[in-house]
Formats: C-alpha cells, structure tokens, sequence
C-alpha cells in the first residue's frame, strides 16, 4: 500500500424518521456498520453526551439507547475511526463506521515543533514515508525527495550566484528573486546548517514538507522557499528488541561521453588550418608569455618555420585527424562507479527506557576514481523517571573523507583550462601518461632552462595521483530535552542541541604534482653564468589547508496545550521562544616544501618580496592564502500557534512569530520581523447534511500568511571589513564592501491556499486538490545605479521588485487492483508560474534580457524570473551571412540589432519572446505493483511547458574555446547553400557578434519537454510465517534509475535537463533490508 | 508532582523567557563577521585610506593611454581582439557600459574619500590626535584631487580659459550618499575644485610619507604642478614643481643605483618606491592597457628618439619575439604600469615652466641634471642651447623619452595640440591608415552608456 496522506472517516448518515416525539428522552435503536464490507460491527461502544447514556453494539450491529432530540453520539470501536453523529430527533439510525486505517495512523506531520495529525492542520504539506524514501537508493536524503514529492522541483541547470542556492530545490516556485533561494532544511526539531550529506538516509523515518505560509511560517523569517523537516528514527517504549540491517551496492554505468556534439578531430584541424593561414595564432607565438598551443598548431608553426618536412607534417597530421580523444577518456579515465552502504540499527524499549543504537558506513567511488568514505554513529535514548516527566537525549556523529579524482572529460585535454582539442591524446600506445600543454608553450618549457628545472610538463592521466583535494568532514549533533506534563493537557518542554562540524580541506600537490612543480619552476632564478638555480618556492609539495568549524546551538522552551472539552472543542495551542546562535571559525593556511612522509614544511616563507617569473620576468610573491575569519549569526524567536477544532468538522488555526537576527549595522527595529498565519477548515463530509456515499471524505481549507526574508549582508549603515596586509604598503586597511543604503527593509512574502481533500468509498482514489496565490513585496532588486557615487558594481540592492506566483498542486492515490494482486497508481502534477510585477530599473521593462538566457532570474515586469527570447532570424544571405531584423528590414548590423533590442525592447522587431524557462508542468507518476512478496514500482516523471537554447554552433567558441555546437559539416560554404542550411559562412577576422546573433537566434530555440523514467524498484519480502526463516522480515530488492528519457519535444536528441553537461550514468542497485 | 511545583516550574519558565526577552536585544548586537566594523574612529579612517588595493592600485584610466601613440598593433594582433577593443584602437565609437571601467575605477578612491570626510567632522580634533586627524584629512582631500584630475584628463576637453567656464567637466562627487544626483560640473569648476582641495591639503599633510602609498606634502604640490601643466598655466606649474623638488629631488642613477638591484637589463629593474617616487598609483591593468601590456609593441618613432648611449633604453625596453620592443620600465617593479608621480616628472615640469617663462638656461640645467643619471658613465654631453623653441622641443621629447606609458601621453596630446602643436596620430592597420586630427572631439573620451542613461547628463559628443 502506498503511503499517501489519506483520511478514513466516518460518514455519520441519518435516517430521517418523522419525529415521535417532539421532546423529552426516548430510546433510539441503530445499527453500525462498516462502510467498505456492509457488514455489521459488533461490540462498538455508544455515548450520548447530553443524556449521559452508554451502550455496546450487538452481533448484529444494532444498539439502542436513550436520548433525547438533539443530542451527540460518540461512537468508538477497535480498529474504527471514532465519529461523532448529531441527533436532531431520530429514532432510527445507521452509522457507518470506517477501518482505521493503521498506516494512515502512522502518517505524521512534523512539524519541527509539533507532531500532528492530517485532520488537525489546514495548512499544505506532505509527508514522505519511509517506505517511499526507500524506493530510491543513494546518498544524499534529499535527492530521495525527487519525483515523489508534489510540488518540489529539481532545477536542473539553473545557474545562481546566490550562495544560498546549494539544494537546487524549489518548493511551489520561486519567493524572492535576490533572495536566498534555499528551502530551509530541519533534523527533528532544530534547523540544520551542517552538510546534509552527513545525514545517513538509512536514520531517516520520514520527512515532512511544509508549503504554504500556514505550515511554514512557524519556521519563520527563513522559511520563505518553503521546509523540509527531515525526522530521523526513534526507540519505542515497550518494544523488544529490533535490528534492521539494510546493505546495498549501486553500480554506476560510464557517462555516455558521445552524448554532447564534439566537433569531428578532422574537421577541427581543417578550422585550426584555416585560422593559422589567416595569423590567428601569430600573437601566441610572438607573446612573451608564451602561451600554449594545440598540437596541430605548433605542428603547423614547426612546417612555416622548415623545422618539419612536408611529408612528416601531413603524416602527423593524419594521424590526429583519425584521433578522437574520448576512446581514451573512456578507456583510461572513466570506469563504473561503486556506492556500498551498510546500516545496522538496533532499538527497543522498556516501559520507562527506549533506545536506539545505529551505525553505518558508506564507501563510494566514482566514476572519475573520486573516493568518498563515511561512517555515522547514533544514540537515541528516552528516560521517563516519573509518569509525567520525559528526558531524552542523543548524539549523531559523522566522519567522512573524501578524495578527488581524475578531472573530467574536457577539462584536461585542454589548452589553459581554455581551449577544448578533441585528437589530444592522454596516454600513449602503452599507457603511458602524455604531456598535455598546460600553461606554456610545450616547445618553449621543453628547452627553457637547459634541462635545470624540474619537468614542467602536465601529465593529466597520473596527475590526479599527485594533485588532488581532500576533505574530510566530522559532524557531532547532540540534543537534549526534557517533557513535563504540568497538568493533564499542558506540558512543557525543552530542548537543546549542540552541533559542531569541522572540516579540513587540504589542497595538496605532491613533489610530482603539476602545480607544485609549475609554481617552483615559475619562481626559479637561473643564474645564466654558472648554470646554478635559485630556489625561491622550496623544493617539495605544497599544501593548502583549510578549515572550517561550523558551530551551532539552540535552545527552545515551549508550552504544549492540548485539550479536548465537552468531545466538541479540541484546543490544540503552543508558545515559546528560541534562541539559535551559530558560527564560523574558519583558517587557511599555504606550506612550501611540503612532504607528506615524514611530515615536514618549509618555515619563514617570505610573502613580501616579489620575485620575476622565470618565464615572463613579471614581478609577484610567493602565494599566500592566509586568512581567519569568524561569523557569527545569531537568532532569537517568540513562536505561538494555535488551533480550535469545532465538533470534528471546523478547524480554525493560527500562528504568530517574531524573529530578531544580528543584522550588522541594521537599527534595533529592523532586526525584528514580525510574521503571521491563519487558516480554517471544513470538513464538510462530517456535517449531518452530507449525504455522499459515494465521497465518503471531503475536507476544504483555507489558509493566509506571511513570512519574510533578511539578508543579512545588506546594510543601512558603512560597513567596512578589514583586509589581509597588502604586500605594498603592509598597512592594516579595510575597505567597505557594501554601499550604505538606509532605506533597505525587509522581504514580504504573502501566500493564500485553498485546498480539497477527498476520498472515494473504499478508498478507490483519494487525494487532493490545491490553488495557491504567492505574493512578494518589497523583494530586494539589483537596482542599476549611478555607480560615480562608489565606484563598485553596476547595481545595488534596494527593496525594488514584487513577484507573483500560483499554481496548482494536485495529487491523487488510486487502487486499482486490490486482491492478491495490488495495483496502486500515484499521480502528481504542478502548476506553477512566477512573474516578476514591479521591478526598479530599465532593463526590467525589456524582455531582451532573456535573449540568450534561461538559466538565471531575469527580472522583467510580466515575465517569468526564468524566460527566453530569442533573435528574429532572417535566415542566410546569398554570402552566408546571418540575417536579423532591425525593425522590418533585414539586418546584418549585429551590433545595432543587440543595441537596438536593448535599448528599444520589443518594439526594435529585432527580436521575439518565446516562453518560460523552467516547467509550468511538472510531476509524477508512480505505479506499483504487489503480488505475493514481489514488489514493483516505476517512477516516471515530467516536466512540460518550456523552453531551452540548444548549444549552436559558433566560429568564436570553437576558435577560443574547441568546442561548439554541431553544424561545421552544414556551414554556408557556396552561394546556394544558404537554401539548405542556417549555419552561417566562415569569416575572418571571427566576429564575435554575428556567432553570438546567430547563437542566440530563435531557431536554437528547442522546447523542453520531457518525459522521464526516474526509477524502477523490484523488491521480494520474504515473510517469516511463509518461510520460517531467522528473521522477522527480509527484504531483497534491485532499483535502477537514470534510466533516460520515454519522450521528448525536441528532435535534436538533446536532454533538457543535461544542455552542455554529460546526462548522470544510469545506475543499478542491489540491496538487502533485513528486520530480526 | 505536587501543584506547588507545577505552579512554580510555570513561573520559572516564564521569569525566564521574560528575562531572555530584555537581554536579547542585547544578545542580538553582536557582530556577525568579526572583520566588520562600521568606521568611526580616525584608526579606523586611515585603516580605510591605506587600502592601497582601491586607493592606489585600482587604477588610474587606461583608455587614453590605449588611445595614445606610445605603442602600435601589427594586423594579426589587432584582428584577434575583440570588437571594442578595435575600435578603440582605431579612436572609433566604441561600446563601454558598467562600474569596471576607467569611470567606475577611478571613483572608487572618490567615494572613500568622502566617507572619511563625512566621518571625520565628527571627530573631534585635539593635541593628542592632530598629527593623526591632519593626516587623514589632509589624504582624504589630496586622493579625491588625484582622482578627479585623472579623470578630467580622460573626459574633458583639455582645459581652454577661454571656454572652460562652459565646457563639461566631470562629476565632482562630493558625497558618499547615492541619492545625490550626478552632474557635470564645467571644466572651470572641476580644475578649481581640484587646485583648492589640494592646497588646502598641503598644511595638513606631512612632508614625507612614512610609506609612498600615502599623501604628502611633496605629492601635493606634484599634483599641483600637474594640475597647472595640463592648464597650460605653466608659471604656476613651475612654481609648485619647484616646491616639491625642494623636498625630494633625489633621481636614480641609471648606470649603479641601490633602487635597481639586478641592474637595468633585467626585467622590471626599478624597485617600487624607488627614491624618485613621490606618490604611488598604476594604471588600470583591466580595461584597455592589456592592449600595451603583453600584445602590442612601442611606437617606433618613440624608440627611435632615444640616443644609443641613453640607457633608457635598456632600462624600459626588451625586445618581442617579433623583433620590435615592449616596455618593462615600470617604477612598480612589477608588470603594473606606473602613472603615479616621481622626481623625474618634477624635473620636466619645471624645466618646461622656466623654458616657457623664458628661463631658458634654468630649464636646460634641469634637463641636464635629469639626463646625467641616464646616460652611461663618461657618454653623457650636457645639452647646450639658448633658442626657446629648440629648447621646448627638448624639453617636450626628453619628457617622450622618460614618461613613457605613465598615462600622461594623453594629457600632452591634449594640452600640446589646445596650444597649436597639431599633431596627428595615425595607426595602420589592415593596409588602411585611421587618424586622430588635433582638436578632435575623441579627444574627450565617452563617460559610459549606463551612467549617461541612469543619470540624464550629456554625453561628450564624437
């Protein structure tokens, strides 16, 4: 069975019967019944509340008992949901009583600070269970989320300069369009900085996501992009002893590197040719800097200058051409990647005693031979020395390392970390490493210095070996906490928790590694005279290190109320503050002459002096990444939220925070926001005059609120910051790194919902319904402003834009099948759009900023933050040449077209709006199938309604860079051609602004939509009773995921969500979850 | 549990939050980076003036010097750069938009500047503290001038008395707000705003410097000399010329100096606050000045007026792979070109100011003094002439031969062709020859597209 968030209740159906007795009490008979079988419910208890009256059903089902005309019957039984029927003079009734369902029991909403139950709260959420969180396999909890969460999107290659981008994750859209854009991530009750990899997935019981500002605002100012409240397992009171041992192994196939177009090895020496005829490369070989160059280059330079014979060039030359570098990068760089997880977890209880013990170790490695180790330990206890009190207390501790591997496709085989070559070789015909030109010219490093410095050729293929990052992470997270129940109905609780996560980042280059021995070589003072060498960076490796201590407490008091009077009114309130304060300590420090056995460095390093280049004689010192840094964000919040239940069937709810950060250089009011929610709800299937049999469930709410967003980087007041010493003057000095601007406020983020929950009779689907209406104001802009004032940045950051967003979230759980054989079928599907309303400056007003864009937010009033538009294309002239619109006349004045599409918009014709870029549609859809103990489920996913520029094809790029999209075989070579192709002619000198008109032309416009099967997930359980075996359950089970794209809108054979990087190897998994 | 102990757990609980309540405001005044500080105290205003990363080194302009005949591109250079790049090249209409530019860099000191002049009036200034309250404010007035005549070089015609009160200037900024709205002040006001901040300046700056990132008293008056050279006002170019070299006249001997320890054949021989400096600023490495850097070659009329035995030539030149030279003289002793002032500058200015103000022999004498320390030991034969005009013309090439690629080419072509000299620059490039006629409005070079859209103010005709 799926674990949806589904409602059983009782549908309380009246039997009209002509009133006997108008007054007074009177004995009324009924019979209970249970709403799926028909069949009678024996032994069910009856209350009348006003009369006070009790009675049990008999085997027939039928009960009678006295009461009066309006009256209250509480109806209770084992395995039912209790409902309440409301008496307005019947005498004969049949009630209708749902199985409760013990899974729908088990779903919780966690809020982080309360644990509810879905029919208390109006506000939007989801909770994934761990059953759904174990259909997908990996390391990180998170990635789980993906293709089984409404209302979650995975933004694939969306690009933000903002730092707080790291998840990549959207909830509902966007909220803010400078603002962090992060979810805010929670561990049980506190939120969670740590790196969210240290979270084992095999601890995790469930994760609840909040939504709208209802759910969410209770998290306050952060939590404007929506929470994740991840809640990790527990120990239960009164439980034997359980272990659960879940290990498994996913291998990960190699990247299909034919994926992206790569420029044929033949067709790219022809274009290398072509721009050596024309001088392209004279400034690299007459440059003092001696920059590198590609092999055929220098090949071709060596023939201009007789150093190579006709024959031998042509000859080598061939062989290049024959030569497609990425046989090699699959042959020696890549191989299948190994993840191994293993997860034992003990836990049981006594009565005053429950415990948990867990630990886990993962190893992987990837791909590239990148190499990822982590060991996590867990102690959960909770004590009850007296009936009314609770501690509980725990510790998580992780330990990871993790060791870099060989650099990725395309990032070696090139020239300056610039130039892609696709014939450059990385091994030999024995496999052994070649030299890749790197920095320098290889003919000049290969004679520079008669042989007296040490190699400074870059052999990527052993490099890695030598020139590598590791970092290895420890995590401790301990909380303590305390429950008291003051009276029945009111407890009080406290908590504390302590995080630390250290980690070490150590940049090394060994004696053999490339940027030791280029940075020594670079330093080097050859004494020309007597042939000696001055060292000035000592011989040896060098070693950056850093770290970074990541610390955090938080405390929290809070008052639990919780209380149900006369059966009708349920009070269900909270209060309480909290106080977070997390920081920073943060060091880097560079070692010279390191080495690593024994462990030695070189002392007095002098970063002052400045010494010439060996090569280009320019004047530097010594690198020196030095620096300590400490930030310190602290946190203070009062919190209430409440909620009134009216007889089951009205909720009425509200919350109010208050939140205080240290905003440097902010006034004492602006440190404070205040943030509110409210929200009600109606069950209308609990009313007396819902006769719906058919929709047996059917629940409607509404909820508004506000939350906030502060960066606290802004300031009102001239801040400055102290620099490191600079190696001129080596004064203390600052400078200010953020221009004043008093008038910043906070965001304000606005957020209605309305939402329908329903069942059918016997759960055949149920599911919900949602409408919400997101609203931002005061949203920080990247303002264009007069710069003469600072200097610094073409923007500031002003309180300039609004945005509105809305969408439709709808899900739906239906049984299909439900016999021996199950079939259930899960349906997600979003809408969601987010348009920029007001925004401060005149490219706002221009949808010309989406021209060539897609992957960042660009604001322009009435548009999507993510759109695209693209050039007018008037096709190829009679030369070639690509062809514009500068109003309605054709156009080859690129320049003027940009110039004319920014400064006049729309109007200038030059150019046309195409759409959104990111999905208005998206979600999923999930089958899975049960028969005996065999289990399988297949998770297909979509995205529809956007658009996306394919990678064209580009003189520029491919002169500077190598790489292109495809069409140097479809190029404009002879009038005529321009009636078969749209790649434009070849000209000299490469024109940057006619490759980038063409590039960014409306026909390199493809649609993104897209079809996807995420994961398939085959399981067997084997069940101790059938099989008596050891154990109580054992479950055996193989997933692959990446399994590619069923449909997609684009002929180009492209993968939306991969445009320019290599599409994530398919991986397979084979696990095996055991319970003793 | 009694309900004495629940009653007073409940008071406790909230004793405590109340009490949270009234210290956590305080609790929330903590710094969330402990490298910031809001800067209030004159520690604190000089910390901001020895930024010598934004106050000497961001940058003084580039695009007249990239506009300048100091160096030339051979065709297979000038086809690989880029679009705006080119068009510099060739004194064309080009595209420059955002705060990385000549514009945006130089306002940068500006800005700073005027935060420790806003700050300082609200510190009050005693015996204890006035040699350090003098020196900030004194600094504060001398980089705001620096800057400003950089870039009235760079965006205003040269300076015309007879036009000036009309002419556009630049923005003389003159508050840290940025709600004050920019305008352009008339050339007139600009040169009088920098000659006024200057002079009020001089009695609170020291006389030397304890490091040459920072003002002084023979910096002030340099700028001064300046000031008044690039006005044409040459008698009071000499004047303050002369008062900052009766503080420092010190000059490198080219052939044996301390200051150049690997000698002058090495590359980057002058070491950076060398005993000829009086101020240290560079020109902007990151806007055009790459095109003189690494890619181009020097002028070779430039090359060719130096005589064999100056070692000048030694000292600033090394040769391309291509045969033709580039410049390695820079006094910062790295590969930032240096546009701050020396001695030598010194020397020039006054002797153009005594040859101009007819003090002919005065002048030749400084001309000789300078040349002595650059020519070999025993080649060297003193200059010798009584004609004006022969001995301008010495004056005007040795200043050719000795300020090379310090950013003051521009301001010469400015000021000499205001003066009649008509001189024409050409570049050729692709077989066709591009030309720059004296006067030209090119001369005043465009303040960026952005700042004239956000801003309203006219833009310098081309």
């Amino acid at each position: 069975m799926k674990n949806r968030i589904k409602f059983f209740v009782i549908l309380a159906l009246t039997a009209y019967t002509p009133m006997l007795h108008a007054q007074g009490i009177f004995t009324m008979k009924g019979i209970i019944k249970d709403s799926a079988t028909d069949s009678p419910v024996t032994s069910a208890t009856i209350r009348a509340l006003k009369s006070r009256q009790f009675a049990v059903s008999n085997r027939d089902g039928t009960f009678t008992i006295r009461t009066g005309n309006h009256d209250t019957l509480i109806i209770s039984n084992v395995g039912y949901t209790t409902k309440a029927v409301w008496i307005n003079g019947e005498h004969n009734i049949t009630v209708l009583l749902s199985e409760s369902n013990a899974e729908l029991q088990d779903v919780t909403i966690n809020t982080g600070y309360q644990k509810l139950k879905p029919n208390e709260v109006n506000g939007s959420y989801v909770v994934v269970t761990n059953k759904i969180l174990n259909q997908q396999t990996g390391l990180n909890i998170l990635d789980r989320l993906n293709g089984v969460t409404s209302s979650l999107l995975f933004n694939a290659g969306k690009e933000n300069n903002n730092p707080q981008n790291t998840t990549g994750i959207t909830i509902r859209g966007l909220s803010t369009i400078n603002g962090p854009l992060d979810p805010l991530i929670v561990v049980d009750n506190f939120i969670y900085d740590g790196n969210i990899n240290n979270i084992n997935p095999n601890d995790v019981e469930s994760i609840t996501v909040l939504k709208d500002a209802a759910a969410a605002s209770i998290w306050g100012a952060r939590a404007g992009n929506g929470v994740i409240v991840i809640t990790t397992k527990k120990g239960k009171f009164n439980q034997k002893i359980q272990v659960d041992f879940n290990t498994d192994v996913i291998v990960a196939e190699k990247p299909d590197l034919y994926y992206n177009y790569q420029i044929p090895s033949s067709d790219y020496i022809d274009f290398e040719q072509l721009l050596f005829s024309r001088g392209y490369y004279n400034p690299k070989f007459t440059s003092t800097l001696h920059p590198a160059v590609s092999p055929a280059v220098q090949l071709f330079q060596d023939r201009k200058l007789g150093l190579v014979s006709a024959e031998d060039s042509a000859s080598q030359i061939d062989v290049m051409k024959q030569t497609d570098n990425r046989n090699q990068y699959t042959k020696y760089y890549y191989r299948k990647g190994i993840t191994q997880q293993y997860a034992l977890n003990l836990h049981g209880g006594s009565q005053n005693l429950a415990w948990l013990v867990s630990g886990a170790y993962d190893k992987d490695i990837d791909n590239l031979r990148a190499d990822y180790n982590k060991v996590n330990l867990r102690f959960e206890n909770t004590y009850r020395p007296l009936k009314s009190m609770t501690l509980n207390a725990g510790v998580y501790y992780t330990n990871s390392t993790s060791k870099s591997g060989l650099p990725a496709y395309s990032l070696t085989a090139s020239i300056n970390g610039i130039q892609q070559v696709p014939y450059m070789n990385l091994a030999g015909t024995n496999g052994e490493p070649i030299a890749v030109p790197n920095t320098y010219n290889q003919r000049y490093i290969d004679t520079l210095g008669g042989g007296r410095l040490l190699d400074w050729n870059n052999y990527p293929l052993t490099n890695y070996k030598h020139n590598y990052t590791k970092i290895n992470t420890e995590e401790l997270l301990a909380h303590i906490g305390l429950d008291y129940k003051i009276i029945n109905g009111l407890d009080l609780s406290l908590l504390y928790q302590y995080q630390k996560q250290r980690v070490q980042n150590d940049y090394v280059s060994d004696t053999a590694g490339y940027y030791a021995r280029n940075l020594i070589n670079s330093f080097s003072q050859l004494n020309r005279a007597t042939g000696v060498v001055t060292y000035i960076v000592p011989l040896g490796g060098t070693l950056n290190r850093a770290y970074t201590n990541l610390s955090s407490y938080n405390f929290r008091g809070q008052l639990n109320f919780d209380r149900t009077f006369k059966e009708m009114h349920r009070v269900n309130a909270m209060a309480g503050m909290e106080v977070r304060d997390e920081w920073t300590d943060a060091s880097n420090a560079s070692y010279y002459g390191y080495t690593a056995n024994p462990l030695s460095v070189s002392a007095n390093i002098d970063y002052l002096a400045k010494y010439p280049n060996f090569i280009t004689g320019a004047k530097s010192s010594i690198p020196n990444s030095s620096y300590l840094t400490h930030i310190e964000n602290r946190f203070v919040s009062f919190f209430s939220n409440a909620s009134y239940t009216y007889g089951n069937r009205y909720i009425l709810s509200g919350s109010m925070r208050k939140d205080g950060s240290n905003i440097f250089g902010a006034n004492t009011n602006d440190k404070w926001k205040p943030l509110w929610s409210a929200g009600i709800g109606w069950n209308i299937s609990k009313e007396s005059f819902y006769h719906f049999l058919w929709l047996p469930y059917l629940k409607l709410s509404l909820t508004y609120g506000v939350s906030g967003n502060v960066d606290v980087s802004r300031t009102a007041l001239p801040v400055a910051q102290v620099n490191a010493r600079s190696v001129y003057n080596n004064l203390p000095n600052a400078s200010i790194t953020a221009l004043n601007n008093p008038d910043l406020s906070w965001e304000r983020a606005y957020q209605t919902n309305v939402k329908l929950d329903f069942g059918l009779k016997k759960n055949i689907i149920n599911g919900s319904f949602e409408y919400y209406h997101k609203r931002g104001t005061d949203l920080y802009a990247q303002t264009p402003y007069d710069y003469t004032t600072w200097g610094i940045g073409n923007t500031i950051v002003a309180n300039a834009a609004d945005m509105k967003g809305n969408g439709i979230d709808i899900t739906l759980h239906s049984n299909n099948f439900n016999r021996r054989f199950k079939w259930t079928t899960d349906f997600l599907f979003n809408y969601n759009t987010s348009i920029t309303t007001k925004y401060y400056g005149s490219t706002a007003t221009t949808t010309a900023t989406f021209i060539g864009a897609g992957n960042t937010i660009q604001p322009v009033i009435g548009k999507p933050l993510y759109a695209i538009a693209g050039y007018k294309w008037g096709g190829l002239d009679t030369q070639g040449n690509p062809q514009g619109y500068l109003g309605d006349t054709l156009s080859e004045n690129y320049t003027a077209i940009q110039q004319g599409a920014y400064n006049d918009g729309i109007k200038s014709g030059s150019f046309v709006y195409i759409g959104s870029a990111t999905p208005l549609y998206y979600g999923s859809l999930i089958n899975a199938f049960t028969y005996k103990g065999f289990e399988l489920s297949v998770n297909i996913i979509y995205k529809f309604g956007y658009y996306l520029f394919k990678p064209a094809f580009s003189y520029y790029n491919l002169a500077l860079y190598g790489t292109t999209g495809s069409g140097y075989e479809q190029r404009w070579q002879q009038p005529g051609d321009e009636k078969k192709t749209d790649i434009p002619s070849f000209v000299y000198p490469v024109n940057a602004a006619r490759d980038n008109f063409y590039d960014d032309a409306e026909i390199n416009v493809i649609k993104g939509d897209h079809i996807r099967l995420q994961f398939v997930n085959l399981g067997y359980s084997f069940l101790r009773n059938n099989h008596k075996l050891p154990f109580n359950s054992l479950q055996i089970y193989i997933n692959a995921a990446n399994l590619g794209i069923l449909w997609r809108a684009n002929n180009d054979h492209i993968d939306p969500d991969y445009v320019n990087a290599i599409p994530n190897p398919k991986t397979y998994t084979f696990g095996l979850r055991a319970n003793f | 549990m009694n309900n004495q102990i629940k009653t007073s757990s409940v008071c406790l609980f909230f004793i405590f939050v109340s009490f949270v309540f009234v210290s956590c405001n305080k609790y929330l005044d903590k710094k969330p980076n402990d490298k910031l500080f809001v800067p209030t105290t004159l520690t604190d205003l000089q910390s901001l003036l020895d930024d010598d990363a934004n106050m000497n080194l961001r940058g003084t302009p580039s695009l007249g010097e990239a506009s300048s005949d100091e160096f030339f591109l051979n065709d297979g250079e000038f086809n690989s750069l880029g679009e705006s790049d080119q068009a510099v090249y060739l004194w064309q209409n080009y595209f420059e938009e955002g705060s990385e530019t000549d514009w945006g860099d130089n306002y940068v000191p500006v800005y700073t500047s005027n935060l420790v002049l806003e700050t300082i009036d609200n510190i009050e200034k005693n015996a204890d503290n006035q040699v350090e309250w003098n020196n900030v404010k004194g600094s504060a007035l001398f980089y705001r001038s620096y800057y400003f005549l950089c870039l009235l070089w760079n965006y205003a015609k040269a300076y015309d008395s007879s036009t000036s009160g009309k002419d556009p200037g630049i923005v003389l900024k003159t508050s840290s707000d940025f709600n004050v709205k920019s305008v352009r002040a008339t050339n007139e006001e600009c040169y009088q705003k920098v000659i006024n901040d200057t002079k009020a300046s001089i009695p609170l700056l020291p006389a030397a410097p304890s490091v040459l990132t920072r003002p002084s008293k023979t910096a002030a008056y340099g700028l001064l000399a300046r000031c008044y050279l690039s006005m044409r006002d040459y008698k009071d170019a000499l004047l303050y010329a002369d008062s900052s070299l009766q503080l420092n006249a010190q000059l490198m001997d080219y052939n044996n100096d301390a200051d150049i320890p690997d000698g002058i054949a090495s590359d980057e021989p002058f070491k950076i606050f060398n005993k000829e400096t009086l101020f240290v600023s560079v020109i902007d490495g990151d806007n055009w000045i790459y095109i003189t850097a690494y890619i181009g070659s020097v002028d070779t009329t430039l090359f060719g007026i130096y005589d064999v035995n100056d070692l000048r030539r030694t000292a600033f030149y090394k040769d391309n792979a291509d045969g033709y030279k580039y410049f390695k003289g820079s006094y910062t002793g790295d590969s930032y070109n240096f546009s701050g002032m020396g001695t030598d500058e010194m020397y020039l200015i006054r002797a153009e100011g005594y040859i101009r103000t007819g003090q002919i022999q005065k002048g030749i004498a400084d001309l000789n003094t300078l040349l002595s320390k650059r020519y070999a030991t025993g080649t060297f034969k003193p200059i010798s002439t009584t004609n004006q005009a022969e001995a301008l013309s010495d004056v005007l090439n040795e200043r050719r031969r000795e300020l090379v690629m310090r950013g003051l080419r521009w301001m010469d072509l400015k000021r000499l062709n205001a003066g009649g000299a008509n001189i024409t620059l050409r570049h050729t490039v692709n077989n066709t020859t591009y030309t720059l006629l004296p006067g030209a409005n090119h001369y005043a070079l465009q303040i960026p597209d952005d700042i004239i859209q956000i801003t309203g103010m006219p833009q310098n005709p081309q």
